[in-house]
């Protein structure tokens, strides 16, 4: 009878798995906290008001009828949300109103005082349409109000729900508000009279309003349209700012095409745990971003481990997977809404006011995430970066060629690696990828064979840079190496005993399958530099940031479909490692930065093991960027 | 309308529950007359748009979304035995299905077998037999599909078969489905002494969708149906389900209907489902004598 009960409560149970995350070293990594300037996620100054613009009719919502204290008119948004005739019925029948007549709705937490203020707008994703979404930010509107920002979350709840062709009219709708916002602050007499900065504009979205920033970005710049060119656009704000909160990317392909960004200040952010977009989506928009024009601008990405996607938002917090979501999702792993608010608060504070308020000692936390572990809540962050001085040496995206960079005068060499080759970058879903190919590169130093101490030379893998390209960067002391890495969790079998023909270049291995990497050994490797004359200056990749393995992450609650449903229970996800040259000068005084000519990644530091390699180049970053360093 | 209208219609048919007239034609095989799904008898036997393959026996239409496997049995007293399979695949953008039917009992009459004999001790052994290949596509947001039977009776040493057709038409409105079917049209069975009419009937139905009501999922099916000799019966029923994991869930059911010969007026079973196995139980009230009990699973 106890036998029956136990397989019944198993069979009752479904295949759940335990909770399984990843050791958190976040003791270790946030130990110290490097800038003085006040918390960005703790309020500021400004006392704060709030009140509400829109139709004034809305039958829905008395904030949008009764209560608004700036009309707005209507705006045709059909050329932009694609529905059927049923759906554009019943929307009707719910809102009253059609998508020809959408309305501009939106709630506003602003400063008291007389300005001008940056402003920012940002957009809900989908949800719920009659769960609406917009007050959900309401945190971020009192934090950024208090801190000198007007914060105008919009209402886009009315292309919400089941329609799949609405991303471009969340970008057009969220540029129609700034039109509004250009009429609030001609008119005499408005709330708003004379009390935006007009350059200084941001712009923020959440989930599909996430994606929608970049389409905004693009269309601020065209004169048309791309997929109805009738249609005119004609908006050219200054966009200083864009922010993605868990974004999908690529839903709406504006011509077809996943669009190029340009010359914008960006953050992104991700939660490992994220129910809805369970994959880190805008890690692409991020690497599609590129600064062309000479001015400063700054990238930057966050993948939070324990984040969600909807605790960013008040109203969605841990329903990603709706209402019984917890049937589905394993809500034990999640931060609690309280610390991924926090961290948003931080993060996002803190890179608007380096990007509207440019508050430049705000700049060195998205270089590092040490700079601030006592404002992060204790979790574990992987970080990229990269600034407009950044010059490529290799990005692997070029050409098949594994021996060249991406720019002429780099060539690439490899001792004794197990394995060598570019490939793209996964993402979790199967056949999802992060657009970009990196270098894989893994070694094992060990000799087969009944001598388990015999050890080869560690595998290296080097750069080698001509003197007409160092010229041309104008390396120096203040230039930084940059990199990005992951390491995996694959390590390749022991190298074959010497004596047989195998070649220098690559190492013989053990053709057995990769062993997964035991957690317990630290990953870590060393970076040496060497310049024209030979000296010799090395430092542990780990001085400069974690060096982890992927994340473990389990979304789901049933262990079955989690497998079914992610190509790997992780996300590679590289961490941005910037190294400031003149601390490789600390330790070896004589090796000379202007004269650089190697950059290698020795495998001493752990036996074996197999790491990701993406974005290697050198920038001359502002100095206010750099200090204070750990 | 929505909604509401449709618990109504399902309270409408409780109310006037109530044993049919006796039935004074014959008909038979008795086979065609008896349930096909665990899940539907639990709620009256009204399933006019179920979307499992055991549907072929209700609605050859709803082939065209249903999914999976079935297999089923049902216990009358006395030993009387039904058994039932059915499976489903795609063809040609529709929906191929298969379903056979067995009955062994004993029966009293050598001419026809009625369904009140179900569950008695007959001095005659007997059995029928279903078997019935069904296709059904989407058109113009319809569904149609028809089935080709072969149906077999033998009581003592008497046997017939004879070919059949059914043929069905549904349409997906108010979050739910309505049904429209005719079943058993073909030629007279022989029997020891003459011929008998099959059971011809039109159906008319509705099975909503699952609405959510807090934790637990509800919906609701009903069904009235004209049988050859102008009995009019009707049943409806309800479901109420909860999950506490992705893909697992327990079910309640529960039925009354406008019995038809031989039936009680009401219905009622439990189911609960583990990602893609589905292990249903039902229970009909019975004219007269104790109920039978009926034990299904679907296979996804």
């Amino acid at each position: 009878m106890g036998a029956v009960v136990a397989l019944l409560v198993a069979g009752l149970g479904g295949c759940t798995q335990s909770l399984k995350l990843s050791a958190d070293d976040s003791g270790t990594v946030l130990a110290r906290q490097l800038i003085t300037a006040p918390n960005p996620g703790e309020p500021g100054p400004y006392r704060v008001r709030y009140l509400t613009y829109g139709s004034g009719t809305d039958e829905r919502r008395a904030a949008y009828r009764d209560s608004v204290a700036i009309r707005t008119r209507a705006v045709d948004a059909s050329p932009f949300v694609k529905m059927s005739p049923q759906q554009a019925k019943d929307r009707k029948a719910l809102w009253g109103f059609d998508i020809k007549h959408a309305p501009l709705n939106a709630r506003v937490w602003y400063p008291e005082g007389p300005g001008p203020f940056p402003l920012v707008v940002i957009a809900h994703g989908n949800h719920d349409p009659t769960d609406y979404s917009d007050p959900g930010y309401a945190y971020l509107g009192q934090l950024l109000a208090s801190r000198g920002f007007i914060l105008a979350s919009i209402d886009e709840n009315y292309v919400n729900g089941s329609l799949r062709g609405e991303n471009a009219g969340r970008a057009w709708i969220m540029l129609e508000h700034l039109e509004a916002w250009r009429a609030f602050t001609d008119s005499a007499g408005n709330p708003f009279y004379h009390k935006v900065d007009w350059n200084e504009i941001g712009i923020m979205g959440h989930s599909r309003g996430g994606g929608a920033v970049s389409h905004a970005v693009q269309f601020n710049g065209l004169a048309r349209f791309p997929d109805d060119a009738n249609v005119k656009f004609n908006f050219h704000f200054h966009i200083n700012a864009v922010v993605a909160i868990a974004p999908v990317d690529g839903q709406y392909k504006p011509a077809g095409k996943l669009e190029p960004i340009e010359n914008v200040n960006f953050l992104v952010i991700h939660g490992s745990h994220d129910g809805d977009v369970s994959e880190f989506m805008g890690i692409r928009p991020y690497d599609r971003l590129r600064f062309t024009d000479g001015g400063f601008h700054f990238k930057s990405a966050w993948y939070v481990y324990r984040a969600n996607h909807g605790q960013w938002n008040t109203v969605w917090n841990n329903h990603d997977n709706g209402p019984r979501s917890a049937n589905r999702l394993d809500l034990r792993a999640l931060l609690t809404p309280e610390q991924q608010r926090q961290f948003g608060k931080v993060v996002i504070g803190g890179f608007l006011e380096a990007t509207l308020h440019h508050r430049t000692e705000y700049l060195p936390m998205f270089r590092d995430q040490r700079t601030i572990g006592h404002w992060l809540p204790r979790t574990m962050y992987i970080t990229r970066f990269q600034e407009s001085s950044f010059r490529l040496l290799a990005n692997y995206d070029e050409d098949v060629d594994v021996t060249t960079g991406s720019v002429p005068g780099v060539t690439i060499s490899g001792d004794s690696l197990a394995k060598w080759y570019e490939a793209p970058i996964p993402l979790r879903f199967p056949n999802d990828e992060q657009n970009t190919n990196a270098a894989w590169l893994g070694w094992n130093d060990r000799i087969a064979g009944p001598d388990t101490a015999a050890r080869g030379r560690p595998a290296s893998y080097t750069f080698t840079l001509s003197d007409s390209l160092v010229s041309s960067l104008h390396v120096g002391d203040s230039t930084s190496v940059m990199m990005s890495i992951a390491p995996t969790r694959e390590m390749p079998g022991p190298r074959r005993a010497p004596g047989d023909s195998a070649g220098r270049d690559r190492a013989r291995h053990d053709a057995r399958a990769p062993i997964v990497h035991d957690d317990s050994v630290p990953m870590d490797l060393t970076v040496e530099l060497v310049d024209a004359d030979g000296h010799r200056a090395r430092l542990p990749l780990s001085l400069f940031g974690p060096v982890r393995r992927p994340l473990e992450t389990h979304v789901l609650r049933r262990a079955d479909r989690e497998k079914t449903e992610f190509r790997n229970p992780y996300e590679i996800v590289p961490q941005t490692y910037p190294m400031p040259l003149a601390a490789f000068v600390k330790v070896a005084p004589q090796f000379e930065p202007a004269r650089l000519r190697t950059i290698r990644l020795l495998f001493d530091r752990t036996p074996s093991g197999t790491i990701v390699l993406d974005d290697v180049g050198l920038a001359n970053m502002d100095p206010a960027f750099l200090p204070p360093g750990p | 309308m929505a909604v509401r209208s449709r618990w109504v219609l399902v309270v409408l048919l409780a109310a006037g529950a109530e044993r049919a007239r006796a039935q004074e034609y014959p008909l038979a095989p008795l086979i065609a007359r008896l349930p096909g799904s665990t899940r539907a008898l639990a709620m009256a036997n009204a399933d006019m748009g179920g979307r499992e393959s055991d549907v072929i026996f209700y609605n050859p239409a709803q082939l065209a979304v249903a999914h999976g496997s079935d297999a089923s049995a049902e216990l009358y007293t006395h030993g009387d035995l039904l058994a039932t399979l059915s499976t489903e695949t795609g063809l040609a953008g529709g929906a191929l299905g298969v379903g056979v039917q067995s009955l062994t009992f004993s029966s009293a009459s050598d001419t026809y077998a009625s369904p009140t004999e179900l569950g008695t001790r007959g001095p005659l052994a007997s059995s029928g037999l279903i078997l019935a290949a069904g296709y059904a596509h989407s058109l113009f947001g319809f569904r149609a599909g028809a089935n080709v039977k072969v149906l077999q009776q033998q009581i003592g040493s008497a046997s017939d078969t004879r070919a059949a057709l059914d043929a069905g038409l549904s349409y997906d409105l108010w979050r739910g489905t309505a049904g429209l079917s005719v079943q058993n049209v073909g030629p007279d069975l022989r029997t020891f002494n003459g011929h008998v009419s099959q059971p011809t009937q039109a159906n008319l139905g509705f099975s909503s969708g699952r609405y959510e009501a807090g934790p637990l999922d509800l919906s609701a099916a009903a069904t009235g149906s004209v049988l050859r000799g102008r009995t009019f019966v009707a049943g409806g029923g309800g479901e109420v389900s909860y999950s506490w994991l992705d893909g697992y869930a327990v079910s309640a059911r529960a039925g009354v209907r406008r019995a038809a010969e031989g039936e009680g007026p009401w219905t009622a079973g439990v189911g609960i489902s583990a990602d893609r196995f589905e292990l249903d139980y039902a229970f009909e009230s019975r004219a007269g004598r104790p109920g039978a009990h009926r034990i299904g699973i679907h296979i996804r």
